[in-house]
C-alpha cells in the first residue's frame, strides 16, 4: 500500500513536471510578439545540460535509430563499420567567432542527426534550402545552386522531402536559442546579426514553407521526448507548431495567442495567464499568472473576484485587478478592446 | 569748424567716465574654473529628484528600461522589503530589495533587471508615506534610477 502511494506520488511529480514544462509557452508567451516572444522562448527552452563531445555519435544513434533524416534512408549504425556520422542542421562553423556557442551548437541534440559520411563531406557547411540547379544528387536529396534574394548563386543542401518540416522546426529552434551579432560562412546569408527576426526573410520563407507542408508527426514528437530526457529541453516548435507563424509567418505582427481549447467551463484546459490587452471575443479572463501565487485573493475594479471572468460582463475599457496573499499584494491594469 | 559747448562737455565727460571705470571691459573668470575637466573624474551633471516627488505614478525609470503602470500590462507586486514589476507584454522584470518603509539611505539594496544584478552606488527612500514609496537609486556613470510604488 505504501509503495503504491509512493509510486503515485512519483508519477504525480513526474506528470506535474511534464505539464509545467509543456505549459511554459502557454504561461509566458501569450500576449507577446516579435523579439519579446522570441526572447521568452529562448529563456525557457535553452538546454539545461549538454552531452560530452565524446558521446555525440552514440547519442545521435540512440535517439535517431538508424534513420538518416538528411537523405531519408535507413543506414548501418554499427560504430565499427558505419558509413554515417553526426550531421548538423546549423553548421557549428557558422559560429566560429563564438567558441562557447559553437561548442553548444555542436552538442545540441536538437541540431544533430545521422548523415552518410560521403554526403556530409559533399554538403560541407552549406545551408539547408531548395536546390534548383542540381550539382550532386542522391535518392531524395541534392546539392546545388538556388536563387536566394540577391545571392542568385547560393549553394545549398536539400534534404529528403519527408523530413523538410523536421529540419525547418530545427532551424526555428536554433534561430531562437542561438543568436549572434556576427555569422560566418553560409550562416551569414541564413541569419541576420540580431535577436529578431534572426532568420533572413528568404530563409524564413523557405523554412515556413517546409514547416507548413510537412507538419509535426508522432516520430518527431518521440524524438523531442528523447532529447528532453538527454539535455532537459524540448523544441517548442514541435509542441506548439503555431509559434513559427507568430515569429516568421502570417501572424508575425500580432501577439501570440493560445491554440488550446477555449471553453471556460473545461477544467482540464490550461489556464490563460493574465496579459495587458484582451479582445471582447477572447470570451473570458482567467485570474491566473505564473508570477502570482495560486492562493492569491483577487478583486477587479474594487469587487472581489475569483476563477474565470466573462469579458463581456466586464466590458470594453481599462480595468484594475488587484490581489493579496499572506505577505504580498499587487495590481495590474488590463485593457479590453472591442 | 564750430563745436557747440554741450557736445564738447558731453564728450569730455564720457572720456572721463571711461577712464575712471575700474571695472574691466571684459569678464575674468575664476582661474580654477578655467582648468580643463579631469577626464577621469568629470563633474556629474546636475540632478534633482524633486520633480519625481510631484509625480505619484507607479513606475520604474532608467536609462535602459522604463515601465509605467498607467500604460497597462505592468504587474506590480510588493512584499516586505521587495518590489517587483513585470511587463507582461515583453517579460521584462525588475526586482528591488531593501527596507523601504522609512526615508533615508537603504542598507544592502539590490536591483535585478531581467535576472541580472545591477551595480548600485546608493539607494535612498526619498519619500515613504500612506500614498506610496519614492526610491532614488544612484548607479555608476551618474545614472539615476527611479522606482515609485503608490496606491498599493
Amino acid at each position: 500500500m505504501k509503495s503504491e502511494k509512493i509510486t503515485l506520488l512519483i508519477l504525480s511529480a513526474v506528470m506535474t513536471g511534464l505539464i509545467s514544462r509543456a505549459d511554459d509557452i502557454d504561461d509566458y508567451a501569450i500576449g507577446r510578439k516579435g523579439e519579446a516572444l522570441k526572447t521568452t522562448i529562448q529563456k525557457h527552452y535553452t538546454p539545461t545540460r549538454l552531452i560530452e563531445s565524446s558521446s555525440i555519435y552514440e547519442t545521435v544513434v540512440k535517439i535517431n535509430g538508424n534513420i538518416d533524416r538528411f537523405t531519408g534512408t535507413a543506414t548501418d549504425t554499427d560504430t565499427e563499420t558505419s558509413h554515417t556520422t553526426a550531421g548538423a542542421a546549423l553548421h557549428p562553423d557558422w559560429l566560429r567567432m563564438w567558441p562557447e556557442k559553437k561548442d553548444a551548437v555542436s552538442r545540441d541534440m536538437h541540431n544533430l542527426g545521422l548523415i552518410d559520411k560521403s554526403v556530409a563531406a559533399d554538403r560541407a557547411t552549406r545551408p539547408l534550402g531548395n536546390v534548383t540547379d542540381v550539382r550532386i544528387q542522391g535518392s531524395g536529396w541534392a546539392i546545388g545552386y538556388a536563387p536566394y534574394g540577391e545571392h542568385d548563386q547560393m549553394e545549398c543542401f536539400e534534404p529528403a522531402a519527408e523530413y523538410k518540416g523536421d529540419f525547418a522546426r530545427t532551424m526555428f529552434y536554433m534561430a531562437t536559442i542561438y543568436t549572434a551579432t556576427l555569422w560566418y560562412d553560409w550562416g551569414n546569408i541564413v541569419f541576420e546579426p540580431n535577436i529578431y527576426p534572426s532568420l533572413r526573410k528568404e530563409a524564413a520563407a523557405t523554412y515556413m514553407k517546409w514547416h507548413r507542408e510537412d507538419p509535426v508527426d508522432e516520430q518527431e514528437r518521440l524524438l523531442n521526448d528523447k532529447i528532453e530526457d538527454i539535455q532537459g529541453n524540448r523544441n517548442p516548435f514541435i509542441d506548439h507548431p503555431e509559434l513559427a507563424e507568430y515569429l516568421w509567418g502570417d501572424k508575425k505582427d500580432i501577439p501570440y495567442r493560445s491554440e488550446n481549447p477555449s471553453d471556460p467551463d473545461n477544467t482540464d484546459r490550461p489556464k490563460i495567464p493574465l496579459h495587458g490587452v484582451y479582445k471582447l471575443n477572447d470570451g473570458y479572463i482567467d485570474l491566473y499568472s505564473p508570477y502570482v501565487s495560486a492562493e492569491a485573493q483577487w478583486s477587479v475594479d474594487g469587487k472581489s473576484a475569483s476563477g474565470t471572468l466573462s469579458i463581456h460582463t466586464l466590458g470594453t475599457g481599462v480595468h484594475e485587478l488587484r490581489y493579496t496573499t499572506e505577505n504580498e499584494k499587487g495590481k495590474l491594469l488590463i485593457t479590453i478592446e472591442p | 569748424m564750430k563745436f557747440s559747448l554741450p557736445i564738447i562737455v558731453l564728450t569730455a565727460a564720457s572720456f572721463c567716465l571711461t577712464g575712471c571705470n575700474h571695472e574691466k571691459p571684459y569678464k575674468i573668470d575664476d582661474p580654477s574654473l578655467l582648468l580643463p575637466d579631469d577626464p577621469d573624474n568629470p563633474a556629474p551633471p546636475p540632478y534633482s529628484f524633486a520633480q519625481e516627488l510631484d509625480n505619484p505614478d507607479t513606475r520604474y525609470v532608467s536609462a535602459s528600461l522604463d515601465m509605467a503602470y498607467s500604460h497597462g500590462g505592468i504587474l506590480v507586486s510588493t512584499l516586505p522589503g521587495r518590489i517587483v514589476m513585470t511587463d507582461l507584454a515583453t517579460g521584462n522584470r525588475i526586482e528591488f530589495s531593501g527596507a523601504t518603509n522609512k526615508t533615508g539611505n537603504i542598507t544592502n539594496p539590490e536591483l535585478f533587471v531581467n535576472g541580472c544584478r545591477l551595480p548600485i552606488e546608493q539607494a535612498t527612500v526619498e519619500r515613504a508615506d500612506k500614498k506610496g514609496t519614492w526610491i532614488h537609486i544612484q548607479a555608476p556613470d551618474n545614472e539615476h534610477i527611479v522606482i515609485v510604488v503608490s496606491d498599493l
